[in-house]
């Protein structure tokens, strides 16, 4: 006897979720900039097993290049979110893909946070895979050099919620300025922005109004806080746990503040 | 406004209560900080191949003052950050050496009656009579160039001396904007702030210890957990005889160096009388650390109590044990020693 087929005429909201992140997932492996980041890699693959041919000399170009990986894994999976946000609403409003997705029952709340998780899960897959791939080098030194496991976890752990904070910040910038404004700007931000702050600090710190300013400069996100990855492979050990758990909220509170900021200037949005 | 937002929009206005307070970077030691770990990295060829990338922006900036000590002639990678900030000097790093706050202390240490006899180098940054090698220059002396006339052009262009010349040193002067640039970057490379200081102090011609002791004062504040740059302190405070500051100073680095000293990790190292290379605590730091609770002792016995110095000497003891010089003050205070001088 056949089996009844049965059609779900709307689909629920966690169905519309994943949809949209499917859809994200579908458009990022589809995009040019993944395949830039795998090219970038597989040179790097193509350097660690040239070295691993001539010799690792020591343990401490083995960390040297390990640190090289891991960062190249950090940037590339950070920036590729970045890439991937700041383009969702805006190329979903011109290929008016948004209308029908907003007609079905997906508050605009809900479209955002699936946005955001789908761009957070995108950068992560990424980090993921070329966070294993960095490890290459390890297999071409006898020695493993002491780096802490706990410390490590701390570091992918902070960095997922670092990936969620950019995926964020690059939806907000993608509902009030323009597209290449926003790449740039927060792109710009994410690489130097914890050494412009460290500077303007320094500098008023110098001039003796540096507290005040300092406490100003907090409300900006600060991803160098967030990559622990060179303490790692520093072998230094682990975070305690107030600042471990500091560096989680740290990231959650700006996460949370940019989806409350793009969800108050998207429902304001006409479309 | 709905309620989420609200409380995430709260949270971020008090959010610098505790962000202000997060320092993960701010840690002793390090590889990536570490001079013996920079000089291997730099030897390897790989490192070379990967044309001078480095894990950090202050590596390269210490890549940078080189070529200034030089009046910009390049010569090969081939940093010595010891030589440079004790003497000017590029070379290659004599096995066991130390480092140059150890090394400064030392030579205090001597003339305080209790050092050993062994060469010291000179701190002015032009009179010094170690032994070095002769690093090539990244542009090849004629001799080895087959490039012809774009090498000539290049060597007549570029700043360039012969490689068998003996090297010009410029005073350090020129060095010192590029120390102030490392340390607003990363207020955390001590490091940096140690040899800003150190070539601060140590100027010839406008030695300006106030702006030496300011620089390392501003370390402190920033890092204050670095032993290093209370000793580097309590040397400016002597140099300016300043002593009961300086007293201070020496016994504060000394109880710094006693917390951050990972004692059990580190004694195996000592009793087997091998080179100490844990990434957290290498051969740098205990030598930092041991002219710290040396001169802590130094200092007591002099500007304080010879009772105090003989408490602090056994207290350190306790936890250095095998410092040679650190015994024979010890005993040189248990039978009323000789004097300061």
């Amino acid at each position: 006897m056949a089996t009844p087929i049965t059609h779900t005429a709307i689909p629920s909201s966690a169905n519309a979720l994943l949809l949209l992140g499917r859809g994200v997932m579908i458009e990022t492996i589809r995009r040019k900039e993944f395949y830039v980041l795998l090219i970038f890699m597989a040179i790097y693959m193509t350097g660690i097993l040239i070295a691993g041919i001539v010799g690792v000399e020591n343990e401490q170009t083995l960390v040297f290049l390990l640190n090289l990986g891991i960062s190249f894994a950090y940037l590339s999976s950070h920036l590729l979110a970045l890439l991937t946000g700041a383009r969702q609403i805006p190329f979903e409003i011109e290929n008016r893909t948004i209308y029908p997705l907003l007609a079905k029952p997906l508050s605009r709340e809900n479209y955002l946070f699936g946005k955001w998780a789908a761009v957070t899960a995108a950068g992560l897959a990424v980090f993921a895979v070329l966070l294993v791939m960095s490890y290459l080098p390890w297999f071409f030194f006898p020695k493993s050099p002491s780096l802490s496991i706990p410390m490590m976890v701390q570091a992918v752990l902070v960095s997922i919620v670092s990936l969620g904070m950019i995926s964020a910040l690059s939806l907000l910038g993608s509902l009030v300025m323009p597209q290449g404004v926003n790449v740039t700007l927060l792109g710009l931000w994410f690489l130097v922005g914890s050494t412009a702050k460290n500077l303007v600090e320094a500098r008023a710190m110098l001039s003796g109004n540096g507290e005040p300013l300092k406490w100003v400069l907090a409300y900006l996100p600060d991803f160098g806080l967030m990559n622990l990855f060179t303490r790692y492979t520093d072998g230094i050990g682990p975070l305690d746990a107030m600042q471990f758990l500091g560096l989680l909220a740290y990231g959650a509170i700006f996460t949370g503040c940019a989806m409350a900021l793009s969800a108050i200037s998207f429902n304001k949005r006409p479309l | 406004m709905k309620l989420w937002q609200s409380v995430a929009l709260g949270l971020l206005v008090m959010s610098p209560i505790f962000s202000t307070r997060l320092t993960p970077g701010l840690y002793e030691g390090g590889r990536s900080r570490d001079e013996h770990d920079r000089e291997a990295r730099n030897s390897s060829a790989l490192a070379t191949i990967l044309g001078e990338v480095r894990t950090n922006m202050s590596d390269l900036m210490f890549i940078k003052t080189e070529r200034y000590l030089h009046a910009g002639v390049a010569y090969m990678p081939h940093i010595d950050m010891d030589e440079i900030a004790s003497s000017g000097e590029i070379a290659d790093k004599p096995k066991g050496s130390m480092d140059f706050a150890a090394k400064f202390v030392e030579h205090e240490a001597e003339a305080a009656g209790t050092g050993d006899d062994h060469d010291h180098h000179d701190h002015d940054g032009h009179d010094h009579d170690h032994e070095h090698g002769s690093p090539g220059t990244l542009i090849p002396p004629p001799e080895s160039d087959f490039r012809g006339l774009v090498g000539v052009m290049q060597r007549a262009v570029k700043p360039w001396q012969d490689p068998s010349q003996p090297h010009v040193h410029t005073t350090g002067k020129e060095l010192l904007p590029w120390y102030r640039l490392m340390t607003l970057t990363d207020p955390h490379n001590v490091r940096g702030y140690l040899i800003g200081a150190w070539w601060l102090k140590s100027q010839s011609v406008n030695k300006d210890l106030d702006e030496a002791l300011k620089f390392v004062q501003e370390g402190i504040a920033n890092n204050p957990r670095a032993f290093a740059l209370k000793l580097l302190e309590g040397n400016i405070l002597k140099e300016k005889e300043r002593t009961e500051e300086a007293r201070l100073a020496y016994r504060a680095a000394a109880e710094l160096a006693l917390e951050a000293r990972p004692h059990e990790r580190v004694q195996p190292f000592i009793d087997e009388d091998k080179s100490i290379t844990l990434p957290d605590w290498t051969d740098y730091n205990e030598e930092d650390a041991r002219a710290a609770i040396r001169m802590a002792v130094l200092s007591e016995r002099e500007y304080g109590s010879t009772d105090e110095a003989l408490r602090l000497a056994l207290r350190y003891n306790e936890g250095f044990l095998g410092d040679g010089r650190l015994r024979i003050l010890i005993e040189e205070l248990e039978g009323g020693g000789p004097p300061a001088p």
